[in-house]
């Protein structure tokens, strides 16, 4: 069980970190709009 | 009459610390020079050398959200194992045993997320070693979690470089500048009130009836500073501040509620200063003030004036309120405000059980979770103001037809996109994990009460974990494994996709280049601006809520009328 758990939190991890990323493209996506105000 | 003295008195006190504690706030994130560095800065500098932090990088929204997650990640994993493995480390004079594996889970992130949701009983459930490096660390550094982030988005709302600051710097500087001193100064007080601080394990005395009683001490003022400074709630006991030990005088009480409030209350005025706007964060101030107000005072009146069914019970005392679940040195006055403000602070201590209280005197507190706005926790609740800010400031653009522009900084789809998922994260949360815990009977079966007031409970509970607030509606089962491991996801989600999302919000205007206001400017400091961001919190929380607490509270308050 213990080591489900702790795998649990490394995939709880790896979640969020995925929508960093997820994050991160979108907010790269536009960035030719940067500048233009 | 005697609550709403108690209110403002309590409001002023705030008020009138406001601009001190956000002014040093404001120097702590903006590294400005302080009288106290010859103190400070040989600390900072010892924990940078021993972790081999470099505190003078600078770092882009996404490393300083995945620095920020990382470092919570592991500390949830320490303190899991710890919880598991307690009884076989020293400083357990109660015989405490291991915590069980899926409590731990719920623990571990409960803790670290800033929520101190508490399925086990303070005193039974951890040994003092677990108190102090799990619950007592993490409440440290789960506060300073959340302020670091809102140092950062705050930063990317207000300087013209892409950087948001050093998170391991700011994490370290708000724990050794803020956090520590407070607590300690904080703790002195509390042990001079008469609460225990001592590793004493337990005291065995003779009752007044001849017979023998064990009473469980422990280091519980150092945790009490912090869990109210730091916005936790975790109690040493499981009665929380309800608990003589915990809060054992009026003045304890008043101590705690200002605690609560001190951090939330002056980082506005911090956010004034850092986007040099102090008019519009006076203009946030006084809205949410208001709305607070509003919410305090309604619950001190439900509980004062518990109804016609509440009377018909014929109980001693029924003219002056409903002191059911309530201390009587608290009574119906201080008790609803304190609900309120661990609620609407984002605190989760608890001087009376929610449980008890009248429909609409429960409901306020729910409300508050729901909003999740009306100040919020250290940091996270900034983060929520300033996402509501945007929303507000991206709909008036649209009514008027301007492109809006927050800050001299236009706002675009792109932002708009990741306001929007994180406003609808809290209510989803809260929502589909509420519905699943009543359709499946592993879930329903935490649930103690029929009805309107069973649904409450669950709303409750999750509200409680999706805010990270914490506190607990008393009679709902929340220590079952099905139970431990939803409100550990609620918990997680709740606080970290909010914060990452927020933070990308500020790398993306971080990028943009300000631009002075002009006369199509929709302005940001004055009371048209407050009263419309005051409107958009109520529609929004009143869109998502509205259903399920007509289903709840109102649907009980009607059938006791």
């Amino acid at each position: 069980m213990d080591f489900i758990i702790l795998l649990g939190f490394v995939t709880l991890y790896y979640v969020v970190k995925g929508i960093v990323k997820w994050c991160c493209d979108l907010v790269e996506a536009n960035s030719y709009e940067v500048g233009v105000y | 009459m005697y609550s709403n003295i108690e209110l403002f008195t309590m409001i002023l006190v705030v008020v009138l610390l406001t601009k001190p504690v956000g002014t040093y706030m404001y120097k702590i994130f903006e590294y400005k020079p302080m009288k106290l560095d010859k103190v400070f800065l040989p600390v900072e500098n010892f924990i940078y050398k021993l972790s081999g932090i470099n505190a003078e990088e600078e770092m882009s929204w996404k490393k300083y959200a995945l620095s920020f997650l990382l470092v919570n990640t592991v500390m949830m994993i320490i303190g899991y194992i710890i919880l598991r493995i307690q009884r076989f480390l020293p400083l357990n004079p109660t015989g405490v045993k291991n915590m069980e594996s899926s409590l731990a889970f719920n623990t571990a992130i409960s803790f670290t997320t800033n929520t101190n949701l508490q399925h086990y009983a303070g005193e039974n459930g951890v040994t003092f070693l677990s108190q102090m490096i799990v619950i007592v660390f993490l409440m440290f550094t789960s506060a300073a979690s959340g302020l670091a982030t809102a140092a950062a988005i705050m930063r990317g709302l207000s300087r013209k470089t892409d950087g948001l600051g050093n998170f391991y710097a700011d994490f370290v500087r708000v724990v050794v500048r803020l956090l520590l001193p407070i607590s300690a100064i904080v703790t002195l007080i509390l042990v001079w009130q008469g609460v225990p601080q001592t590793f004493a394990g337990k005291v065995v005395v003779d009752t007044l009836e001849g017979g023998k009683q064990t009473i469980i001490t422990g280091p519980v003022a150092v945790l009490e500073s912090i869990k109210h400074l730091g916005t936790n709630g975790g109690g040493f006991f499981e009665a929380n501040s309800s608990h003589p030990f915990e809060n054992p005088t009026w003045l304890t009480n008043m101590i705690e509620m200002l605690l609560m409030m001190l951090l939330p209350a002056s980082l506005i005025y911090t956010y004034g200063l850092m986007i040099n706007n102090k008019k519009h964060a006076l203009v946030l101030y006084i809205s949410l003030f208001v709305i607070f107000i509003l919410l305090a005072v309604g619950a001190v009146y439900a509980e004062s004036h518990p109804g016609v069914a509440y009377s018909k019970l014929h109980i001693d005392g029924t003219p002056y309120g409903n002191y059911e679940g309530k201390e009587v040195r608290f009574g119906v006055s201080q008790s609803p405000l304190f609900a309120t403000v661990t609620t609407a602070f984002t605190t989760g201590s608890v001087d009376s059980m929610h449980d008890s209280y009248t429909p609409l005197g429960g409901a306020v507190p729910l409300i508050l979770m729901m909003l999740n706005t009306i100040f919020g926790g250290d940091g996270a609740g900034l983060q929520n103001i300033i996402m509501y800010t945007i929303l507000t400031v991206f709909l008036t653009g649209l009514m008027v037809g301007r492109t809006p522009e927050y800050l001299g900084r236009k706002i675009e789809t792109k932002e708009i996109k990741l306001i929007a998922l994180a406003i609808l994260v809290h209510p989803f949360l809260i929502l589909f994990s509420s519905a699943l815990t009543v359709m499946l009977k592993v879930g329903a079966s935490s649930v103690t009460n029929p009805l309107y007031h069973g649904l409450t409970q669950v709303l409750y509970e999750f509200s409680s974990a999706a805010a990270n607030n914490g506190s607990e509606f008393a009679g709902f089962i929340g220590n079952t494994v099905f139970m431990n491991i939803m409100t550990g996801l609620v918990m997680f989600f709740g606080r970290y996709i909010t914060i990452i999302l927020m933070l990308a919000v500020a790398g993306s205007m971080a990028e943009k280049i300000p631009a002075s206001p002009s006369p199509g400017t929709f302005r940001t400091d004055n009371a048209l601006f407050g009263a419309i961001f005051i409107a958009i919190v109520v529609i929004v929380g009143a869109l998502t809520f509205f259903p399920a607490i007509i289903l709840g509270p109102i649907s009980e308050f009607l059938s006791m009328t």
